[in-house]
């Protein structure tokens, strides 16, 4: 099989930039992506004329223009032969997206591929926008008339698992200080601003135990990755970053099934991360940076611990202690992750890549984690029913 | 046959009843609370359905359930969808039951909020234009018994 590396990537802020309902003079949607690919392909030192796969993270519904990717090759000149799509699946959804472009890359289909996504949801009113979220996390029938939130699944596994570990719940607020200390030094992070243990914890009840700095914040955002054949990358850039492998797991459920089982145990994120670092002989203690897909305070703390970084029950402590601070011994969410960063969920593992892209390119300034050699990245889906990882490596 | 809780109010938002699980809803109603089981493996499955997804067997049988079991998990949703503001905060919560099934539903905290590890009884939460299904506590005697 060949290798693929990416050799270019531009990503905007996270944030708000959603024009409202009957806006004019907004920026929408394919105008917006557009000068960031642009910019990603400069960025790789390639021409528009030179890709060959473009593949984007499916648009929400609420998106006015259908058929976005045709639209988007049309805007930009391509003209694709390997292939050009959207993809989706939920939360996975820009994950997705750069595994097809790297699976184009590594199939021989194509030797220069995109992977791209814009989401747009800031405008959305948080209340509307959980009509769509209740019944993408649960049985549109038999779960969904009740109310469950995509956040509320993660809260059922915060509650539980303070009541198996005997955790003070109060020490999730370490979650999101550590979460702004990384995030400071980010210029594309949503909130940069520091927050303290009382703020965090003292913050209003949103979906019980989680407070409002335990959960994300509605965002926009935007990414392009360039990704080519491993032998054109080498002759691109000197500071290209291959993909070293890949692994994927469902646990087979959506959200829980009918059987009791561990919700908090996350056995999709173990099995993928196994599967990945397997692939590419590995181990964890070979990984030096972790972008782990987190829209809440406990999920860090639940995939940290399922992948085996910590012990179960152990987490947290580690957070507290400044272990996933910057300038500790275990380099988790160097971004800021969905707390600070920000988390276009669609867009999220696009942001998570680019994070360990810029870590392992040496250009992430003042966060920078010295001596990175290789990073491992998760998204997920539902309550991490199912989970994707890629492993980055250092080529050079 | 499992409690009934009137809730003087219409249904927020009402489940789709499909042709084949009709009679489940229609059930609930009265206080009937019963899945489909698998004739083949005898896997209990919730919710009910024709095909068993352990063996693949396509020959079911109706399975009541007590609807008793205990709290596996709960929260409180106070940032809801818009067709549930008026039900906010939501209480809601994951029950296994002692027929070894797990259910997702509402809690109808009455004196206290439900606790994890507590036994907990599913109720009929009939509306004035629909039904649901929650749990409360096991030991509440203020609801009628079905019929």
């Amino acid at each position: 099989m060949r290798r693929a590396s990416i050799i270019g990537a531009a990503a905007l802020p996270v944030g708000r930039m959603m024009p409202g309902e009957g806006a004019t003079g907004g920026v929408f949607e394919a105008e917006r992506l557009t000068p960031v690919i642009r910019r990603a392909v400069k960025d790789a030192g390639i021409e528009m004329s030179d890709i060959v796969s473009a593949v984007f993270a499916a648009n929400p519904p609420t998106t006015r223009q259908l058929g976005f990717s045709v639209n988007m090759a049309a805007r930009l000149g391509l003209k694709c032969k390997g292939q050009l799509s959207e993809v989706a699946n939920l939360g996975i959804s820009g994950g997705v997206a750069f595994d097809q472009a790297v699976a184009d890359v590594e199939l021989g289909r194509a030797d220069i591929a995109i992977a791209a996504g814009i989401l747009y949801q800031s405008a959305i009113k948080g209340h509307e926008g959980m009509e769509h979220g209740v019944r993408a996390v649960g049985d549109a029938d038999w779960q969904a008339p009740f109310g469950f939130t995509p956040i509320s699944w993660y809260a059922l596994d915060a509650a539980r698992y303070f009541y198996e570990t005997r955790l003070n719940p109060d020490d999730l607020a370490h979650v999101a200080v550590k979460s702004r200390r990384w995030s400071a030094n980010n210029p594309i992070a949503q909130f940069r601003d520091p927050v303290s243990v009382d703020e965090a914890r003292s913050s209003d009840l949103i979906v019980d135990p989680l407070r409002l700095h335990d959960i994300p914040q509605r965002a926009d955002g935007a990414v392009c990755f360039v990704i080519a054949r491993d032998e054109i990358a080498a002759n691109l850039r000197s500071d290209r970053v291959r993909i070293a492998a890949r692994g994927f797991a469902h646990d087979g459920r959506h959200q829980i099934g009918d059987e009791p089982h561990d919700m908090t145990d996350f056995p999709a994120a173990r099995e993928a991360a196994a599967a990945a670092l397997g692939a590419a002989r590995l181990r964890l203690q070979d990984i030096d940076l972790f972008e782990l897909y987190a829209p809440c305070s406990i999920t860090e703390v639940l995939v940290a611990e399922a992948i085996g970084l910590f012990g179960r029950g152990d987490a947290l402590g580690a957070t507290r202690e400044g272990r996933t601070s910057p300038g500790g011994d275990v380099a988790l969410n160097t971004s800021g992750g969905c707390l600070a960063r920000g988390h276009p969920p669609t867009n999220t593992g696009l942001y998570g890549l680019y994070e360990l892209f810029e870590q392992l390119r040496g250009a992430a300034g003042a966060r920078q984690v010295k001596g990175s050699a290789r990073g491992l990245h998760i998204c997920e889906l539902g309550n991490y029913n199912a989970a994707l990882v890629h492993v980055l490596e250092r080529a050079a | 046959m499992i409690p009934v809780v009137r809730i003087p109010r219409n249904i927020p938002v009402a489940p789709r009843r499909s042709g084949f699980a009709r009679w489940f809803w229609e059930g609930l109603e009265q206080g009937v609370f019963e899945t489909t089981g698998c004739e083949g493996c005898g896997k209990i499955s919730f919710p009910p359905r024709k095909d068993c997804p352990k063996c693949g067997s396509q020959n079911y049988r109706f399975h009541e359930l007590s609807g008793k079991g205990v709290l596996y998990s709960r929260t409180m949703v106070r940032m809801t969808p818009t067709s549930l503001i008026p039900l906010a905060p939501l209480s809601l919560g994951i029950v296994d039951l002692d027929e070894g099934v797990r259910l997702a539903c509402a809690l109808l905290d009455r004196k206290a909020p439900l606790k994890i590890g507590e036994r907990v009884q599913i109720a009929a939460m009939r509306f004035n234009d629909g039904v649901l299904f929650g749990a409360q506590s096991a030991d509440d005697t203020t609801t009628e018994p079905g019929k």
